[in-house]
Order: C-alpha cells, then structure tokens, then sequence
C-alpha cells in the first residue's frame, strides 16, 4: 500500500515538474492524434454527407463495410502498414515506417470508419427530414449536402469527440509502425506500455493521468459547447 | 402596401398559371396509386382537390410540386413557375424562424436587403414578429403552419400548392391562413389546395376537382360540386358514405 501511495506521490510530482520528456511525449501525442482526426474528418464528412444524400448502387453494403471497419484490430492495422511501408514493402519507397507520418496514417485508419459511420447516422437522419423541403425547392445535390453538414454541426461533435477518444487512446497500431522511439515516435500510449514493462511506474501513472485528464477536459469542452449551442442548434 | 406581399414574382406578367396534369400514372411496387390522370384547372381561381383517404391526392401534389417523377404523364405549366409548396407535414430547417425564410428566399437569389425587407413586411401577417430569433421548430403546431404558409409566400410565387395547411388548426389560426389564401389569389396566385374540410371548401373554393382510386371522378364548379354533383362518388362522399 505504501508503495502504491509513493508512486501515486511520484507520479503527480513527476506531471508538476513540467517535465521536458513528458511534455515532448503530451505534445507528440496530441500532434499525431489531432493530425489523424483533422484528416479523417476531412475525408469522412464529406463522403457521410454524400452517402446521406445520394441514393448509389451498393450503399447498404457501403454502410456495413463502414460499421464493421469500427471494430478493425489496431494491432493488425499496424501489421499490414508495417509490411506495406517497411524497406521491401510495395510503397517502402516513401521511408516512412517508424515516422510520426505512419503513426498519423494509423490512426486515419482506425478513426475514419468510426467518422464517417456515426456522422453518416445524423446526417441522414437530417436530410431524411429535410428531403421533401430541399426537393421541392430545387436545392442542388452541392447544396443539400452543405445544408445537412451545416444543420448537423453541433451533434457531430459528438463523433468528432468519439474519433478523438479513439485515437488518443490507441498503442496496437502504432508501437508497430512507430517503433517508440524516444523524443521521435515516443508518444502517451506507447510509454505507458513499455515504462509499465520496465517498472517505472511513476511515469507510466503520470502519462495514465494526463491522458484521463485530457480525455475528460475534451468531453467537458463539448459539453460545454452543446450547452451554450442548444439555443443555436435549434433542434 | 401590405397586398403588394401576396403578389407574384411576374406579376407585369398577368396571366395566371394553368396548371395541366397529363395522362399522369404513379405506382408504389405494383401498386397503382395514380391511374391516367388528366386535369387542367381554371385560369385565376382557387382550385381544390379532394377526394377520400388514399385518392392520391398528396401524391399528386408532391407530382405537381416536383418532388416525385411520374411514371407516365407530364405536368404542363402554361408559363414559367415559382412553387410555394406547404406539405402537410411541416418541416423546417434547425434554424431561426428568420432563418428558415431568409434560406428559402437565398434559393430563389433574393437580394440580402431585400430578404430583410420582405421577411420584417411579411412577418406582420402573423403574431410573431418579435420571435425571428427563436427556433421555427420550437412553434405550436398552428403557428409552425402559419410559418410555412408565409415560408411559402415570401419568395412571391405564382403558384401555391397547399397539402391541408388548416388540419389540426382552430378557427382563429384557420381565418388567418384563409385570408391570406384569398389574398394571394386575388393578387394573382393559382392556389391548389389540398383538403377534407367540406365547411372549407365551401368558403374558399371556386372549383374542385374530385379524386377517386388516382383517377378524376368529378371537376367542376363549387356550386354544382355541392348542389348537383355530376358523380355517385361525389354524392356518397359529401353525404359522408364510405367510397368502395
């Protein structure tokens, strides 16, 4: 007991101490994460708003392929981009294995389906609402589709949230394609692992805790915005 | 000033919209629900469109309004149109009752002073004035439908197409909405109207066309529709008997 409280003590000294090392590893992790969310969401919006809007051969089965990505294995995505990008992998030419680059790739990966899945429900729930209005004024397939991701904005922070959750919380995927490299690939995930397999761990406890904290200053952080946003929402 | 509100976008342009419906045939699955329709309505005047449940009269509005394709048939319009189309379920974007009239005006390219100067105008004909911030969605529903009629007409169309805009209302709700019906026609509007309320169709209408299994059973004047109706299933409707 005495020992659990010594690295409990430790460890919040450890957070206290602003830390270079730990920065670096706080700071690499919301890099990557940040970075893997930002593109999913670039990528996955657009394709959810499209698939709500559109009627096209193959969407139910579209939709499934989606829903079942969710549940894809982080470790076998790791698996297969480090085959794919290692030195006689088919793209090795791009040297990005153990690169913070891969480790962003991963994550888009493991986020996109969860993006476009989640998000593909409201938005189709709104223009499943709004198709009769926007037909029988004559509003454009472009436009529809602007209309719906507008009309959405507050309830896909939700999914953005659950993207963010999933991408800050992951280590299969990237301890592979990253290599956890210190001060290069070394991020919250990864340390946890392996300073918890070398015993040290205060640092281990101390990155446990700044994750948590994150975690729940982002979802206090949407709280909040929905709060103040359920007047502008108009729902 | 406020009857300039009702007039329609081509209003240089006086004659009328007649609306031709062609030879129309719409089916669900294997299911006929409208059957070679053919009517044209009369120039300048309230048209009604009546009929039992499962006519296929809503169906023929959205057919007419756009919304769904035909199978076969063709609508005919006698010259350009701008549909003001309410449905009978009132659907409203999440947004401001401002909002939700600014963006209807936005797809017809209104100018952005002019959506401010049409909507503070319009919105006199209703009682929330002092409202346009709040959310279209969070109206009772007799004012949801005042809000969709006036959705309809700010973006001064020269046909009104109507999916029983008074249902559910009370008097008070139903009068406004009437007056601005007759008002709009008056200035120019085909109005097609979509209802079971035979009082209703008594007071506003000037022809009716009846609806029977997605055929026209009956079209003609509202004096005749009512006291020498031309079709059984006319007289067995008004007197209240189940149509087979």
């Amino acid at each position: 007991m005495s020992d659990f409280s010594e690295i409990l003590t430790n460890s919040i000294r450890l957070i206290f101490s602003f830390n270079t090392e730990l920065s670096d590893i706080v700071f690499l992790s919301l890099k990557v994460s940040l970075s893997a969310l930002l593109i999913s969401c670039l990528i996955g919006l657009p394709i959810a708003a499209y698939s709500s809007v559109k009627a096209f051969f193959g969407k139910k089965f579209f939709i499934l392929l989606v829903n079942s990505l969710m549940g894809l294995p982080p470790v076998f995505v790791g698996l297969v981009l480090y085959i794919v990008f290692s030195k006689s992998g088919p793209l090795g030419f791009f040297e990005i294995l153990y690169t913070p680059t891969v480790m962003v790739l991963a994550q888009i990966i493991l986020i996109l389906p969860i993006i476009i899945s989640i998000s593909f429900e409201t938005l189709e729930s709104i223009y499943f609402e709004y198709e009769e209005m926007l037909k029988s004024l004559r509003v454009n397939f472009r436009d529809s589709i602007l209309i719906i991701l507008w009309d959405a904005r507050y309830c896909l922070l939700t999914t953005v949230l659950a993207g963010l959750g999933r991408a800050m919380s992951e280590v299969g995927a990237i301890i592979i394609v990253g290599g956890n490299i210190a001060y290069y690939t070394r991020v919250m995930t990864t340390t946890i692992a392996l300073e918890t397999s070398k015993g040290n761990l205060e640092l281990a406890l101390a990155l446990g805790t700044i994750l948590i904290l994150i975690s729940i200053s982002l979802n206090f952080i949407v709280f909040m915005v929905k709060h103040f946003t359920k007047n502008l929402s108009y729902d | 000033m406020i009857d300039d509100l009702y007039k329609p976008f081509d209003n240089q342009n006086s004659n009328p919209v007649e609306i031709t419906a062609n030879n129309i045939s719409f089916r669900y699955g294997k299911k006929v629900i409208i059957d070679r329709l053919s009517f044209k309505t009369t120039e300048n005047k309230i048209s009604f469109l009546m009929g039992p449940n499962g006519a296929g009269k809503t169906l023929c509005l959205k057919i007419l309004s756009g919304i769904l394709k035909p199978d076969k048939g063709k609508v005919i319009f006698n010259k350009r149109v701008r549909i003001g189309y309410v449905p009978q379920k009132v659907i409203f974007l999440r947004r401001s009752i401002y909002e939700n009239l600014a963006f209807t005006m936005k797809v017809f390219k209104f100018q952005k002073n002019e959506i401010k100067k049409r909507i503070s105008n319009i919105i006199k004909l209703t009682d929330f004035e002092n409202k346009l911030s709040m959310s279209a969605r969070k109206l009772s529903i007799g004012k949801q439908q005042l809000l969709a009629i006036i959705r309809s007409l700010v973006i001064k169309p020269n046909l009104l197409l109507l999916d029983e805009p008074c249902s559910n209302l009370d008097p008070h709700y139903t009068s406004i909405i009437e007056a601005i019906i007759k008002k709009a026609s008056r200035q120019g509007v085909k109005v097609l109207f979509v209802t079971h309320d035979l009082l209703q169709t008594k007071r506003l209408a000037d022809e009716i066309i009846f609806l029977n299994k997605g055929r026209v059973a009956d079209h003609s004047e509202k004096g005749i529709f009512f006291k020498n109706p031309k079709s059984k299933s006319v007289r067995n409707y008004i007197s209240g008997k189940l149509l087979k």
